[in-house]
């Protein structure tokens, strides 16, 4: 551990990391506990590691332009549809055996009156033959033998009061109305929707990352509810990330794999798998998150449910902009306040302009782009490299020189990356405005 | 536990032969596949012994490790992130690529989530990064801040709270402004409601407030302190325990329950009565000379010592 001073170990961030995690023995814990119990300082070290994880208090909002798809959402169903079917059938069938098995005795029960002098039941052979190697239900749980099975209702019959008898006969037809309703045959499952008929897709050129047409779209929403596990991507809550998945994909992509049935190459799924995500991530909403402005508060309808949010101070709201990824919301007083989050969180941004702000305004970019120093590269509206994007292309957007080196990488650290997809604009109350390109950190007169 | 620093491999005086962990360190160098990226198993079996000594194998200081004892506590090691630090450490290309792909945006992200600021957060992670790559000492050797990284947590994990001890540094180096809320607070004085308790009764109930605190258990005191001094949401004090938040909710309704219950029979005990020990519970904090802060936390809060490369 640390020494601060001849009284006080702290202790390093290994040991506060273990203990965030539970991941200390008991003594070892006991003794971290005690320290910050004391230390205000190793408490907020512990405090601020475990806030920067993802908040899982509060629901993130995924931003418009990454909502599910309707067609993700209909595949989602249509493989449950299959899969309850599959199940239904099963029970249809162990209850069509079983209703067949069942339905003489309810037949004897029914058309054979009680009747005196019945001559005892016969015993049903025991099986003399071994038992069958596949092990069949109906021969090792076989029900006794009809005449048997009516010697005995008969003689439960005969002990049972008229009134209950005829209730025992109703429920008995009944079950034999529901045995012969499980042995038909299960409706025959819909057809699948047909997939629209397009242009071909290309076969890809090894590595390559290109966005999805929409043709093609139906298609990879269908594989991907087939995909196994391995093949489905963790949803990734940044931009950057999934320039890292599509980089990824374009490595992994295989070359001149022959199309499949559904009319797509499987190099294409493989990286379209990786589209797909972004498409779910980044493509047409189903429920648009909307921002507005009621009575001083900032409401937020998401799906048709709305949430009032607050800025901090609980200070009166006057305008409200978003782009997918910050919100901007401007109080009485002309303070403006960022979040990321949705507005769940939110930082009041240095004033940059003259005067007092007094209208907010948000303009999508009509081509989104990643830039990085000098560099660019342009997005489309899922938040794809754009077509015929290869590897080489987008290191070179992302980073100065054609193939860096890990070398070169890591010193051009200080040009991170910066997703430009739109830009706000404020106005004071001289009329005069100022813009942002980063989700309203910065700002410059227009 | 132990101060010493962990230090590069090619430093450390030597050679296990006959180590009875072997088989153990043998298994872990396959699992974790650190040949990938030219970590050779003696190099692996000398870091896993310095980290074991280093910690004491997660046991109490004084006490003798065996070997079961020293197994289980390698086993708890996270080796896949243990291995790639130490061959970034190294200067292995492959594991850098690695590293870069795996937490070069879990770094940006994590440093804005702890700074809640786009251009701090970035020059955070910046700064990190450089000395993760590593700086050459005087004598032109690079030590790498990962060498410093043992593996008791999660690599992710690790670089948080790196990040976090650097912000908490930097907030500490820069004038921390006091929020508007906190100065409103202090300059408005309270309306006085009722005539404030007199000086002796004032030192009695503050004596009693000590001991009660004093005989508090150190993880109620960090409980206490995260909630009403640190200003801590029950969920992210959940987080950190390990707890659901409700459990949180309830050991501080517990807590302070026996608190006050304590606290009346001292006072008691001190010759007051049940319906002055009961009254003087509402006496303004701010006419006690003791701070509750102080009394929770025995506190040193000062700077930690500034990282002067790797290894520390």
């Amino acid at each position: 551990m640390k020494q601060q001073n001849t009284s006080m170990l702290h202790p390093d961030e290994n040991l506060l990391t273990a203990f965030a995690e539970q991941a200390l023995t008991p003594g070892e814990r006991g003794q971290v506990l005690a320290h910050l119990a004391d230390c205000g300082r190793c408490r907020e070290v512990v405090f601020l590691a475990q806030s920067s994880l993802p908040d899982v208090e509060s629901p993130q909002l995924v931003p418009v332009s990454r909502r599910r798809s309707w067609r993700m959402a209909f595949a989602g169903a249509s493989a449950f549809a299959l899969i309850a079917m599959a199940c239904t059938t099963l029970l249809v069938h162990r209850h069509g055996r079983k209703a067949e098995l069942a339905s003489p005795t309810t037949q004897a029960l029914a058309v054979s009156p009680p009747a005196a002098g019945i001559t005892a039941p016969t015993q049903a052979p025991r099986e003399a033959a071994p038992r069958s190697l596949n092990p069949d239900l109906s021969s090792e749980r076989r029900p006794p033998s009809p005449a048997r099975s009516a010697a005995r209702s008969q003689k439960q019959s005969a002990q049972v009061p008229a009134q209950d008898q005829r209730a025992q006969e109703h429920r008995l037809q009944a079950l034999q109305v529901r045995g012969q309703q499980l042995t038909e045959s299960p409706p025959t499952p819909r057809p699948l929707p047909v997939m629209p008929t397009g242009q071909a897709p290309s076969p890809l050129e090894p590595g390559t990352a290109r966005s999805v047409t929409r043709e093609v779209q139906p298609a990879i929403a269908l594989h991907k509810t087939q995909a196994p596990a391995s093949q489905r991507f963790a949803r990734v809550p940044n931009r950057e990330a999934n320039e890292g998945l599509l980089l990824g994909a374009s490595a992994r992509a295989s070359a001149g794999s022959a199309p499949n049935s559904l009319g797509v190459s499987s190099s294409a799924m493989q990286t379209a798998s990786v589209s797909v995500d972004q498409e779910v991530v980044t493509g047409q909403p189903a429920h648009p998150v909307v921002f507005a402005v009621r009575d001083g508060l900032i409401e937020r309808s998401y799906g048709g449910k709305p949430a009032l949010l607050f800025l901090p101070n609980r200070s009166r709201a006057v305008a409200v902009a978003s782009l997918p990824r910050a919100l901007l919301g401007l109080d009485a007083s002309g303070l403006l306040f960022r979040s990321a989050d949705g507005g769940t969180h939110w930082a009041a941004v240095a004033q940059q302009w003259a005067g007092k702000a007094v209208t907010l305004s948000a303009l999508p970019a009509s081509t989104p782009h990643i830039e990085s120093g000098t560099n660019r590269l342009e997005l489309d509206q899922a938040g794809n490299a754009g077509p015929g994007a290869k590897p080489a292309d987008v290191n070179a957007a992302l980073l100065p020189g054609p193939s860096p080196s890990p070398h070169e990488e890591r010193k051009n650290m200080a040009q991170p990356l910066r997703t430009v997809d739109g830009q706000f604009e404020l106005m004071n109350n001289e009329g005069k405005s100022w813009v942002s390109l980063d989700g309203g950190v910065t700002w410059q007169p227009r | 536990m132990s101060a010493t620093p962990i230090q590069a491999a090619d430093t450390l005086p030597v050679s296990i032969a006959g180590d009875v962990l072997r088989p153990c360190i043998d298994e872990l160098w396959s699992r974790s596949q650190a040949a990938r990226y030219g970590l050779t198993c003696e190099d692996l079996a000398l870091v896993l012994h310095e980290i074991g000594s280093t910690y004491h194998w997660g046991l109490a200081k004084g006490a003798e490790p065996r070997t079961p004892q020293q197994v289980e506590f390698l086993e708890t090691l996270k080796m896949d992130d243990l291995v790639l630090a130490r061959a970034c450490a190294a200067g292995n290309e492959r594991a850098w690529e690695a590293f870069l792909s795996q937490y070069r945006e879990m770094l940006y992200s994590a440093a804005y989530g702890i700074v809640r600021q786009d251009t701090l957060g970035r020059e955070l992670a910046d700064s990190l990064y450089a000395d993760l790559y590593g700086t050459a000492d005087h004598e032109g050797i690079r030590r790498s801040r990962l060498l410093s990284y043992s593996g008791r947590g999660s690599l992710p994990g690790w670089l948080r709270s790196v990040l976090a001890q650097r912000f908490i540094d930097h907030l500490r180096r820069t004038q921390r402004q006091v929020s508007l809320d906190e100065g409103q607070a202090e300059s408005i004085a309270a309306p006085a409601t009722e005539p404030p308790a007199s000086e002796p009764d004032l030192r009695r109930i503050a004596l009693c407030v000590r001991q009660a605190i004093a005989n508090l258990e150190a993880p109620d005191r960090m409980l206490l302190s995260s909630y009403y001094i640190d200003g801590r949401t029950l969920l992210e004090i959940a987080r950190v325990l390990g707890v659901h938040e409700s459990t949180v909710s309830r050991k501080l309704d517990r807590l302070a329950g026996s608190l006050r219950k304590d606290l009346l029979k001292r006072m008691e005990r001190m010759g007051m009565s049940r319906a002055e020990a009961r009254e003087s519970l509402h006496t303004d904090v701010r006419d006690f000379d003791f701070s509750l802060r102080d009394l929770l936390q025995a506190g040193a809060t000062g700077p930690f010592p500034e990282e002067e490369g790797a290894g520390k």
